[in-house]
């Protein structure tokens, strides 16, 4: 046991005093965490002006209906007022209802503005889908207007809880692939996996030194970036955190398993560098850390869909901010372990103690 | 080697001295390439043995394959009564070893670094036996400092450091002087003298033929994969029937075979302007030399007579020279 702690210590000092692990593994995800965090904190916070409200029970109850869900933030006026405003930029969309042909039927127009495309198209479908829920459940019935208090879209989820399991999901994924194929292929290339091998210190041990305290880190990560999104943007959390943590160690074991792999193939550092930065740059755009990929065209769902990543982030945010437990996420999970079984066995096979002398 | 070799096997039969390391016929290939060709080896107790050859000789091979960190494809070796291709890990703990070339975990400090060694043996890690181990090699002063802020000096004696945090009863140096100035070079003996007097035996290769004849108790000539001769530096150097060699700067385009001619002189060369000339009778040569230059009238400057060397015995069984 002393020979595995010691090795387990001195990784952490080693961590702990290297510069690049630190930025790579807290800087670089606290930075966005902090910039998108402000830069996106009232995109998706969508400012509706509604004129007419008053129009009739129907258009009363969708303004009521309306000012309930969190991400839109409800103004009522006069439709001049209003139209006003959103020239003014004040508003994303104004709603202008007016009576409709039968006493209990309404007409809603919807205004948005065309200098602000991407703000008003999330507004508008967010409003769109809101309208088209309440005209399904009015085909039930001719009088009756029961609207349902199901969420309307994920819009009700702020940018900023849409993004952190993001950030936890990738900054896990760059210490185990780019991390630990680099330090391992330094490792090969500088005699020191030799220099190991010629004690009694068994490979085996000196692998889950390396994931031990890998693994902890990854945790000391996840409550600092999830400590930090709570203090500067109060981070929603509907999950159980142990459950979050117990994810971030599955999703660890898979991406260090991946490392190890790169850096079984890998010749030298720079290879290993590039190597890990090219399966992992693709997946920081397409597996949905940044932005949702369930919209993403058909031709790259299946792309999508062959990222590990994408499972992780998926997982990561469904127990954070969604309020899934671990049985929930079995699909995720399973991905996970299935990625740190077929890494591992590769790895194990393609493993080299020394740098090949050509 | 055959005729030593096979007084000493047969004197260590009769008497108390152990062979900790017995090698007999190891041979190792690369691909086509034999870099270890059938080599014979018996370490004793309580020595320092130099493996001396020129670089790709295959001294690195030959103990790396003892440490158990290559795999011969033949012959058999044993440490310390232990089977050493079979069972490499129980020789391990028996052994310490520096590489020929290391580097080490960049963020440690030269005592964490020793502590690590030293657990990773699970050997003692306590301050005192570190302070112990900084003192022996002289790094006290160093033991806060990372290893890739110390001299090439410096960090030789760590890795020698690291090779006896097991406190290990035969310790293995790989080329432990290579590129180190003279007097870090000198230093470093000191230390290894010091592990002798300590009771420990030690292997080292080299390609200093200086080195072999100060420090070593024996001293094992590799070349191309063979040991060409195998006995102390002493009797290795007068085997040759070579006294000396005389030298001195002389005028250009003279003509080689007077010098040849003169008595006592087994060859003459001239590179240049510097004569050399190999004698098995430095009195005799050095006379009909003096004499040789009065009567043609000829200028012998720097002249100089060294004593034969294992540089000598090297060139005298492969006819090539050591450095090259
Ligand atoms: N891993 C290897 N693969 C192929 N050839 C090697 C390898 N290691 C050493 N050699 C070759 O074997 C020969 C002996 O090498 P080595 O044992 O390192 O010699 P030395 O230590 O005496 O310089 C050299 O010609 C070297 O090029
Ligand atoms: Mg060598």
């Amino acid at each position: 046991m002393k020979p595995l702690l010691h090795m387990i210590l001195a990784n952490y000092r080693m961590t702990v005093r290297n510069r690049m692990a630190l930025f790579w593994n807290l800087a670089f995800p606290m930075i966005f965490i902090v910039l998108f965090g402000f830069l996106f904190s009232t995109d998706f916070e969508v400012d509706i002006g509604i004129a007419g409200a008053d129009t009739n029970a129907t258009s009363e109850e969708i303004a009521g209906q309306l000012e309930t869900i969190s991400a839109f933030d409800v103004a009522t006026g006069t439709a001049d007022g209003e139209l006003q405003a959103l020239e003014d930029g004040n508003r994303s969309v104004v709603i202008v209802f007016e009576p409709g042909e039968q006493p209990e039927q309404v007409a809603a127009q919807v205004y948005y503005d065309e200098s602000n495309p991407q703000q008003s198209q999330i507004a508008l479908s967010a409003v769109q889908q809101f309208l088209d829920q309440i005209n399904l459940d009015a085909l039930d019935g001719p009088r009756t207007v029961t609207v349902t208090t199901a969420p309307v879209s994920t819009n009700d989820l702020r940018y900023i809880d849409f993004l952190v399991p993001g950030i936890l999901a990738m900054s896990i994924m760059n210490s185990g692939l780019i991390g630990l194929a680099s330090a391992f292929v330094t490792y090969r290339e500088k005699g020191i996996l030799r220099r190991i091998k010629a004690t009694p210190f068994p490979l085996s041990q000196f692998i889950v030194a390396r994931i031990a305290s890998q693994l902890t880190i990854a945790l000391a990560q996840a409550v600092v970036l999830i400590g930090l999104a709570k203090l500067l943007f109060d981070l929603r959390i509907d999950g159980n955190l142990i459950n979050v943590f117990i994810m971030v160690i599955i999703g660890s074991t898979a991406f260090l398993s991946l490392g190890f792999v790169i850096s079984s193939f890998a010749k030298n550092q720079e290879a290993a560098d590039a190597l890990a930065n090219a399966f992992a740059f693709p997946m920081l755009f397409l597996a949905g850390v940044f932005f949702p990929v369930d919209s993403a065209p058909a031709w790259l769902q299946p792309i999508t869909r062959a990222m590990p990543l994408r499972y992780l982030a998926d997982a990561m945010r469904d127990l954070m901010v969604r309020g899934a437990t671990l049985p929930d996420e079995w699909f995720n999970i399973l991905i996970m372990v299935v990625t740190a079984t077929v890494g591992l066995l590769l790895s194990l096979r393609l493993f080299k103690w020394e740098a090949s002398t050509a | 080697m055959t005729s030593t070799q096979a007084q000493r096997g047969a004197t260590s039969d009769t008497t108390a001295i152990r062979a900790v390391i017995q090698v007999v016929q190891l041979h190792k290939r690369y691909g086509d390439f034999t870099a270890v060709d059938h080599i014979d080896l018996e370490v004793g107790d309580d020595e320092i043995f130099g493996i001396l050859g020129p670089n790709g000789a295959g001294k690195t091979t030959t103990l790396e394959m003892i440490e158990g960190l290559r795999e011969p494809d033949g012959g058999m070796i044993e440490v310390n009564g232990i089977d050493a291709i079979r069972e490499p890990n129980r020789v391990k703990h028996l052994i310490g070893v520096q590489l020929q070339t290391t580097s080490l975990f960049d963020h440690l400090t030269v005592r964490e670094l020793i502590a690590l060694f030293a657990a990773l043996y699970d050997a003692d890690t306590s301050s005192e036996r570190i302070d112990q181990l900084l003192a022996l090699v002289s790094l006290e002063e160093k033991s806060d400092a990372r290893a890739n802020q110390l001299s090439g000096g410096q960090q030789q004696r760590l890795s020698i450091a690291l090779a006896l945090v097991n406190d290990p009863e035969i310790v293995f140096l790989d080329e432990p002087t290579t590129g180190l100035d003279p007097q870090a070079r000198r230093n470093l003996w000191d230390v290894i003298s010091g592990l002798r007097a300590a009771g420990k035996t030690i292997v080292l290769t080299t390609h200093y033929m200086e080195e072999a004849e100060v420090l070593c108790d024996r001293v094992a000539i590799m070349d191309t994969g063979r040991i060409i001769a195998c006995d102390t530096p002493l009797r290795l150097i007068q085997s040759l029937e070579q006294e000396a060699t005389i030298r001195a700067r002389v005028a250009r385009g003279l003509d080689l075979d007077q010098f040849r001619e003169l008595p006592g002189v087994i060859d003459a060369e001239i590179a240049e302007d510097q004569l050399s000339i190999r004698t098995h009778d430095v009195q005799t040569s050095l006379t009909a030399l003096l004499a040789l230059a009065t009567e043609i009238d000829l200028r012998l400057d720097n002249l100089a007579t060294t004593n034969a060397n294992l540089e000598d015995v090297f060139l005298n069984l492969t006819g090539r020279s050591l450095r090259e």
